[in-house]
């Protein structure tokens, strides 16, 4: 018998029984549905909340804090280099990310450009290695924009258009993502106490010294230091220029001065450039400004000389923007912030060393560093905001000397599977570090979210449950309805595995449209759960505009079970049908 | 001597829950069928006629004995070998006919072919329509059986019966439920198939069958108690001497 000729003789069944297979498959529909849409909203909140939150396979660690009369006391212990290396050895840790908090005071004042008027307030930063957030800005920035390649061939960012760039050919969005990385910087420095760890001074600024092998592939041995090698300025970071020098070609980067030291805080974006001090002042080289997309980051407010950096690269948690719109804003009477988008590629700039509380750093001795915002994080810090790592910790050096630059504040552990990371935080308990608070308040979250699915779960399953049992009760009654038809198809040369097929391809075109029908259901009342006010746009997560996650994965487990279901009810008729008495019936 | 379609020996049934009081339905049938015979299988109600051609045709399978159809070995055969038997060797004709109500009566001849091989698919429309011409029926392969009258619906099962080309042609009292002159027409169709070579075995309480058929085997409470051969008259429609 062929599957057509089967199908055919089901699809008459069908369609003759539609009435009570259609209630039948009401169970399986409604199951379903309930499956579905409970799996694709815990889903979604695992997926797209919790796991932005606290990634399951990451948890941040801390010291330990004793809590003596209510106060918090962190347990006398180092998160450094070699607690690091014990994290990195522990069974199933895949990655180990340590962040550092700055640790001196610091102003920042901008966002005339957003605001309408300049903020200046005392700030907090952390560094993060731009990896760990790396795809998730992306990701969040590609939600608010759309697509980074455009359509169009081009030659010059001029062929693409406002906001656009020409990139291999092809026009592409303007991104903001990509500046997320360490943008570099020579730390001056009188001896090495002043660099961070790892770096001495060397010639008055700090630099990797160049070890008994050299520097590496990739590095160049300059006069002590160790240099990136280069072919030309492409290889460089911005604000580095590629020339040749003890050693060989190397990224070396640009000094410079500025006209005078008002011009330190001046707002001006030509003026800031400074201009470069050219290495060879005999040669008769016109004045240039530090290269376009760059400044000129002198020593100290006092000073003006410095070295051609880019602004350093910032991310902000979704959360700052909450705290804007709902306290600062409302009590300031300013305009709300519509979304985060509008912040990217706002400029501002930072004091080191200045505070409105304490005289934390004598004023020669303060910096002035530009930023601009380029993504957002659930990683970067709620009151404040974060940089890269290698940021944080030559800053730290800067302010605090070498001890204020080794230490980490906490770490990001990483576990190759998510099963592991219970076992890996015992272990690190070793070692004195703890999940950090808002980690725990996750994976409490987590556990809640895990138990709810499981509760939904089974209310679904319950429910499938029951559409099985009245499957099998519809398809009983079916089958006695066609007992004569069963014994004729029997007379006439049926088997009993075409009469046990005929029953299970019945169930099993119930169950999937008892399935899809379920599935689909799940959808519509998704769509309308995301328009009910309050669901567009979640609070603290940077690009979450809808709560479920209907993955292929959700979608096939819906129409899967109740596949599943339809079968196993459809077992017992079946059987019932293979086991009738054709003669019986016939005679 | 023609070859042998139906061997049986020692059948006995014993349906399920016949206590020692009634006899079994069949015990210790001995019966051989050679292709092209003509059999009345006769007797009283409950001597076991139906419960015979069940158990010829594969449809009742709790019996003793050796029954061999074909040359095939019933009790040896499993489901599926028995099922091709009847799908490729055996035709059935029911006394309530059994057609399918809710299929039209091409689809109802056409049947067998659904659930054979490839080839009795392929050639099933053809088949059907040949049937059906030689039933005097074509006319109305696209009604349903209830549209007809009971000696066309007991056609249309003819049809059924034929679309294999079976070699042993079971009939369960084909003219029971028709009227005298309704079912001299089936008849006469059923003869001239038996004429044509197709071996027939009907089970009947009427006369009128057993004596226009070759052979006459009457079963009184499961046993054949007597097995006739004669000359068959030859039509239905003609008084036996």
């Amino acid at each position: 018998m062929t599957l057509a000729t089967r199908m055919g003789i089901v699809g008459r069944h069908l369609a003759r029984s539609r009435t009570h297979l259609a209630f039948a498959a009401v169970g399986l529909v409604v199951g379903s549905a309930s499956l579905v849409f409970f799996l694709a909203l815990t889903g979604g909140i695992r997926e797209r909340v919790l796991n932005r939150l606290y990634p399951v396979n990451q948890v941040e660690l801390q010291r330990e804090m004793v809590r003596v009369f209510g106060l918090g006391l962190e347990v006398p212990s180092r998160l450094d280099e070699a607690v690091l290396s014990a994290l990195r050895g522990l069974p199933g840790v895949q990655g180990v990310w340590p962040k550092q908090k700055s640790r001196f005071q610091a102003i920042l004042w901008g966002g005339r450009e957003v605001f309408g008027r300049d903020f200046r307030v005392e700030s907090f930063f952390d560094g993060i290695d731009p990896v760990l957030v790396r795809d998730e800005i992306r990701h969040a920035e590609q939600e608010a924009y759309g697509p980074e390649v455009l359509s169009g061939r081009c030659e010059t960012d001029q062929d693409c258009g406002l906001g656009a760039a020409c990139r291999a050919g092809t026009c592409g969005r303007r991104t903001f993502w990509d500046r997320f990385r360490d943008p570099g910087g020579d730390l001056l420095c009188r001896d090495d106490g002043g660099c961070p760890p790892g770096e001495a001074c060397i010639d008055g600024r700090c630099g990797i010294p160049c070890g008994d092998q050299g520097c590496g592939e990739g590095g160049v041995c300059d006069r002590g230091r160790c240099r990136k090698a280069c072919g030309s300025d492409e290889d460089c970071l911005p604000g580095e220029t590629c020339s040749s020098g003890a050693g060989g070609r190397a990224c070396r980067r640009l000094e410079c001065r500025l006209e005078n030291v008002q011009q330190v805080f001046s707002s001006d974006p030509e003026v800031i450039r400074g201009w470069v001090v050219s290495s060879n002042p005999s040669a008769g080289e016109s004045p240039r400004r530090c290269p376009l997309g760059t400044w000129c980051a002198t020593g100290s407010v006092r000073s003006v000389e410095g070295t051609c950096e880019a602004p350093i690269p910032v991310i902000l948690s979704p959360s700052l923007l909450e705290i804007y719109n709902r306290v600062v804003a409302s009590a300031m009477g300013m305009q709300p912030v519509s979304g985060l988008e509008i912040l990217l590629g706002v400029p501002f700039s930072m004091v080191f060393g200045e505070s409105f509380f304490i005289e934390d750093a004598p004023v020669d001795r303060r910096v002035l560093r530009r930023c601009v915002v380029v993504g957002f994080s659930n990683k970067a810090l709620d009151f404040g905001f974060t940089v890269p790592l290698g940021v944080v910790v030559r800053a730290n050096a800067m302010m605090r000397g070498r001890e204020g630059a080794a230490e980490a504040t906490s770490v990001i552990l990483e576990t190759a599977r998510n099963e592991d990371l219970a076992a890996a935080v015992e272990d690190a308990k070793v070692l004195g570090l703890v999940p950090a608070p808002r980690s725990e308040e996750a994976r409490k979250a987590s556990q809640v979210l895990r138990i709810l699915s499981w509760v939904f779960g089974l209310v679904s399953g319950v429910m499938l449950v029951i559409s099985s049992i009245h499957i099998t009760h519809t398809f009983l009654m079916l089958l006695t309805e066609r007992r004569l038809e069963i014994a004729v198809y029997r007379a006439v040369g049926a088997r009993l595995s075409d009469i046990r097929a005929m029953v299970f391809l019945e169930a099993g075109l119930l169950g999937v449209f008892g399935g899809g029908a379920g599935t689909g259901l799940a959808w519509l009342l998704a769509q309308g759960v995301n328009r009910l006010p309050g669901m567009g746009g979640l609070p603290g997560l940077a690009g979450v505009s809808r709560l479920f996650d209907f993955s292929p994965g959700v979608l096939l487990a819906g129409v899967a079970c109740a596949e599943v279901f339809a079968l196993v009810g459809a077992w017992l008729p079946a059987a019932r049908a293979a086991r009738m008495d054709p003669a019986a019936v016939l005679s | 001597m023609n070859e042998v379609v139906v061997q049986v020996r020692g059948l006995t049934r014993v349906h399920p829950g016949q206590g020692g009081e009634r006899p079994p339905a069949l015990q210790g049938v001995d019966l051989v069928i050679r292709a092209g015979e003509g059999v009345a299988v006769v007797g009283r109600s409950g001597s076991g006629k139906t419960t015979l051609l069940n158990v010829l045709g594969g449809l009742d399978r709790h019996w003793t004995g050796e029954v061999l159809v074909q040359g095939r070995d019933l009790g040896r055969l499993g489901d599926e070998g028995i099922s091709d038997l009847r799908n490729r060797h055996l035709g059935f004709v029911f006394q309530a006919f059994h057609l399918l109500p809710h299929m039209t009566v091409r689809e109802n001849v056409l049947l067998p072919s659904w659930f054979g091989d490839r080839s009795l698919l392929r050639d099933g429309p053809d088949r059907a329509e040949a049937a059906l011409r030689r039933v005097g029926l074509w006319d109305r392969a696209g009604d349903l059986p209830g549209r007809l009258s009971a000696g066309e619906r007991q056609r249309v099962a003819v049809a059924r019966a034929l679309l294999n080309r079976p070699s042993l042609l079971l009939c369960d009292e084909p003219t029971g439920n028709l009227d005298p002159e309704t079912g001299l027409v089936v008849l006469d169709l059923l003869l001239d198939l038996n004429r044509e070579g197709t071996t027939l075995v009907i089970a009947t309480h009427e006369d009128r069958i057993s004596r226009v058929l070759g052979r006459t085997v009457e079963l009184r409470e499961g046993r054949v108690v007597r097995d006739v051969t004669r000359d068959p008259v030859g039509s239905a429609g003609r008084e036996a001497p």
